[in-house]
Formats: structure tokens, sequence, C-alpha cells
């Protein structure tokens, strides 16, 4: 029986020699960087690459004759003896993971074949072990999954922070229209003197008239009545447009922004601010663009910068002067203030705006105080006559708009003030 | 018979002069002149000589207290009455001081005809 076994043994050896191909795959194997045994059908390891050695730290003449699973890691001998039992009956198990254990004690992921050895005949004489180091690739794995969850997680944190992002940019919108309304009622009480006096002299129109028609004898002609008549319904038409705009001017709360007529409201706001011009001095220059399309504007927030530039200018000019309202339609370029390339940039070179410049001939505004002027709360007003607010809840209004407010001093004196706005809605 | 009174009516809104004069004609004792603009009713001042002014306040380019200051530093004018009607008092501030505010007589728009009429035969000479 042994002698048999020698002989096949030597047959073996003799053929490999022999036969150069067989030759070449020996070297292959023992090239291979991978573990490749062989192990009777007990599970006794009978050859041992130099890849076994470089996976599992033991050379050939240490683990001869052991059983393979002395390889195997504990906790998965069990699992790996069944496996090895069912290659040894003639049944394959390929590219399994299992753990291994390396001769310094350290545990290492296995990615193992286990093949039946047949003679030509078929008949299972022992078991092919082919097992891969893949410790490094599992701990790659095992990164990219903590990576992959901590993804989920920031994702969810992002999720988090921008739904709070959402909350408190409504909550900013809210607070600024809550400002805005603040500042407004602030100009409202500025304004009721002026329009106390915008109503007043129409009643005293009317009166005067009333007064002349039931002073007129009976039966006297209806021609000399009818001019009166015409002023009388003019004067109650005159007061009936200032409280409206007065009180459309207090009410508005939310941003509302349709087409409008651009004009027309710097006319109602000139409407309103009429009082303040005439006791101070103010002549009002008109310079309005031809052809001046429908801009997307809330009617009453717009009113209310312009109401706030027109205040401003009366009060720089306290010996009167001119105001100038300009208006102008244009294609922005690099050399505009708060003009920008980039996406983020509220204005854009190439983007077609409407200006409406306002320009005082007062003293002009001082370098130290240029940087400031639309901060909230910052004024060079007396105590009483300003809060503060004015330019600061303005530039929040325009920037609602998609706009912005140029502030500059005229190289002739006097300040000027230029309010840019979108021609349409972005 | 007697000299009518003359009246200068100035305020710069022209549909309440018309109307004013209108009334104050119709009485048939007045002799009424308006001027719209503050420049031009000093020249009317000067021209006409008044017996009484009725001065509006505010007014665009010269306003009521500069016409009255320039009417008052002329020794030929400066015996003139000046009555400011105006919207910037109220009515009540005018009747609590007694028609004078700070020195100057006040009537406070809108304003009756009998109370005009009792201004002029108070202050018009």
């Amino acid at each position: 029986m042994l002698e048999d076994q020698l002989a096949s043994s030597l047959k073996s050896v003799r053929d490999t020699a022999r036969d150069p191909s067989l030759a070449k795959l020996a070297a292959i194997v023992e090239a291979c960087p991978e573990a490749m045994i062989a192990c009777g059908s007990d599970g006794r390891v009978e050859t041992w690459n130099a890849g076994a050695t470089q996976v599992f730290g033991l050379p050939a003449d240490r683990i001869m004759g052991r059983n393979v699973s002395d390889l195997i890691a504990e906790g998965c001998r069990e699992e790996f003896a069944r496996l090895l039992h069912e290659a040894s009956v003639g049944m394959a198990r390929m590219l399994f993971r299992t753990l291994g254990q390396h001769d310094d004690g350290r545990f290492i992921d296995l990615s193992m074949s286990l093949s039946p050895l047949r003679t030509p005949e078929g008949t299972v004489t022992g078991v092919g072990v082919v097992a891969r180091d893949v410790s490094a690739l599992r701990r790659a794995e095992d990164e990219a999954e903590i990576g992959r969850q901590e993804l989920v997680e920031r994702e969810a944190a992002l999720q988090q922070a921008l739904l709070a992002l959402r909350t408190s940019h409504e909550e900013l919108k809210r607070t600024q229209l809550q400002l805005i309304q603040a500042a407004k009622l602030d100009s409202v009480g500025r304004l009721a003197a002026g329009v106390a006096h915008e109503v007043k002299n129409p009643l005293a129109m009317i009166l005067a008239g009333t007064e002349y028609l039931l002073g007129m004898p009976a039966g006297s002609n209806a021609p000399a009545a009818e001019p009166v008549l015409r002023d009388i319904r003019a004067a109650v038409d005159r007061a009936s447009a200032v409280i409206k705009g007065l009180l459309n001017y207090a009410s508005s709360t939310e941003l509302d922004a349709k087409p409008s007529d651009l004009h027309a409201v710097i006319d109602q706001a000139l409407g309103l601010t009429q009082h303040a011009m005439k006791s101070g001095h103010i002549h009002i220059q008109k310079e309005f663009a031809s052809g001046m399309p429908p801009i997307p504007l809330d009617v009453h927030k717009i009113q209310q910068v312009f109401i706030n530039l027109v205040i401003n200018a009366v009060d720089a000019m306290p010996a009167g002067g001119t105001l100038t309202i300009r208006t102008q339609r244009k294609q922005l370029n690099a050399g505009d203030q708060s003009v920008g390339h980039r996406r983020t940039d509220p204005l854009r070179v190439g983007e077609s705006v409407v200006l409406v410049a306002f320009e005082d001939s007062g003293a002009g505004i001082t370098p130290e105080h240029l940087s400031h002027i639309f901060d909230p709360f910052f004024t060079t007003k007396p105590t009483g006559k300003g809060t503060g607010l004015g330019l600061a809840v303005s530039r929040t209004i325009v920037a609602l708009h998609g706009g912005t407010i140029w502030v500059a001093n005229r190289p002739e004196g006097g300040a000027s003030f230029t309010v840019v706005l979108r021609s349409a809605t972005k | 018979m007697e000299r009518k009174k003359r009246i200068l009516l100035i305020d710069d809104e022209p549909a309440f002069t018309r109307l004013m004069k209108l009334n104050l004609e119709a009485n048939g004792t007045y002799d009424v002149q308006v001027e719209n603009d503050g420049r031009k009713a000093l020249a009317a001042v000067r021209s006409w000589q008044p017996d009484l002014i009725f001065l509006d306040v505010i007014m665009p380019d010269i306003d009521g207290g500069q016409v009255a200051s320039e009417i008052r530093a002329d020794p030929r004018l400066k015996a003139i009455p000046i009555v400011f009607l105006t919207a910037v008092v109220s009515k009540n501030e005018v009747v609590e001081r007694g028609d004078v505010i700070g020195g100057q007589v006040f009537l406070a728009k809108p304003v009756t005809v009998a109370d005009v009429v009792q201004t002029i035969e108070k202050f018009a000479a």
C-alpha cells in the first residue's frame, strides 16, 4: 500500500519534471501571492505554497500534516469544517468570506475557495484551498461604510440646517416687514402735519365755495354757480386723494410686487410730501425717461422709499434748493456700484435696470458718514427729527425687490441717491 | 361816498383766492385783489396800498413770513394790518390765544366768510 503511494508520488514527480507545462504551473503556484494549499480528505495539509506562508506567517514545515482548520479563527472554525467536509465529498464552495488567524495572532479577512481534488477517474482525494488576504479591502469597505454612514448623518444634519435656515429666513423676512412697517408709521407721523395742511386747504375752498353759493339770491343765474361748483368738486377730489394716499401708504404690510407705472408712484410720493417741499422752499425738477415700461413694484413700499429720499433731501437743504428726480433705463456694467459677475450677486453685469435718482443741492455727505448712511439708527438729524431707520429700511425694501441703492456726492455739490430696480422679475 | 376797503388776499391756492374774492365782493363793501405769488404780492402791496392783507404762510419761493417782514421793513407799508390766513395752525390754537400768536394775528383755514368779514371790520382802518 505504502509502496503504491510512493510509486505514485515518484511518478508524479517524474511527470512534473518531464512535463515543462506542469513545471510552469508549479512555478505560477509558487509565485502566486494567494495561499494555495492542498489537503487530504481529512483536512491535513499536504502542500503549501509561498503565498500561504505570506498570508498566514507560517513556513511550510510548521504546518505540514496539521489540519487546515487550525488556520481559521476559532469562531469561524465550525462553519469552515462543514464546508471543508462538503468539499471533500465533491461539493466546491467558491469565494466565501471567513476569518483566518495569522501566526502572530492577528485576524485575517479571507476570501476563500474550497475545491475537491480528483483523480483522473473522478475520485476525490483531497481538497484544494485558495485563500486571499482581503483585510485591506475589508478595512476599505468598513471605512467606506463608516463614510457612507457619516454622509447619511451629515445629509440629515444639512437637511435640518436647511430647515432651520428656511425658518430663520422666514423669521427675518417677517421682522424686516415689521421694521418696514414701524419705520413707515414713523414717517406717517412726519407726513401727518403736512397731510393735515394739504386737506385743510381744499376744505377752505369748499367752505368758501359753499358759502358763496348759499349767499346767492334765490333764482339768480345758474352759470355763475358753475365755476364755483367746479372749484368745490376739484377741492373734494384733492382732499380725498391726499387722505387715500396716506391711508394706502400706512396700511400695506406684505410685499406685493406687480407691474406698475414707476412715474405715477414717484408722483404719488411727491403728492404726500408736497407740504414739506413747499415749506422748505424746494423746487422739484422732474426728468423722466420716455417709454418707461411697467416695472415690478410693491407700489406702497417703493413709495415709502421715495418719500424717505424726498424727506431726506428736504432736510439736507435747510435753506431751500432744488431736488432733481431723474429716471433712466440702463444696462449695468462692471464699473457700477455693487454689480458683479457671480451668480450670487444681486445685480449682474449686463442686466437691464431702471434708475431713479434723487439729486439734492445741499451740502452733500461727509466721507465719514457716507459709509454708515444705511446703518440702522444712524442719523445726523437732531433728536426727535429722525429715527435713523429711513435709509436702512429703504435699502431693505429695494433689496426685497432685488435691487439696490447707490449713494454718492455730486461733483457740482449735494448728494445723489439712486434707486436701482430690475426692469423685470428675475 | 365812502371808499370801499381794499383787501389783498395773498395765497398760492388760486381756487381759494378766487372763491374768497367772490364772497367778499358779493358783500358789496370791499374791493378785493388776489395774488398767488409772494414776490408779485409785494409789488401789489406797494402799488395798491391795501387796507388789510390776508397772507398765507406756506408758499413756494417766498413764504408768508418773508412777505410780512418786507412789508414791516418798509416805512410806507408797515402800518398795513396783516392777518395770517393759513392751514398750518389749528382753529383751537388760534381761538385759545385770542387770534394772536407771537404778536401776529392768525385765522385758521378752513374759515367762514363771517370770520373773514369780522376780522376785516376789527383790524382794517
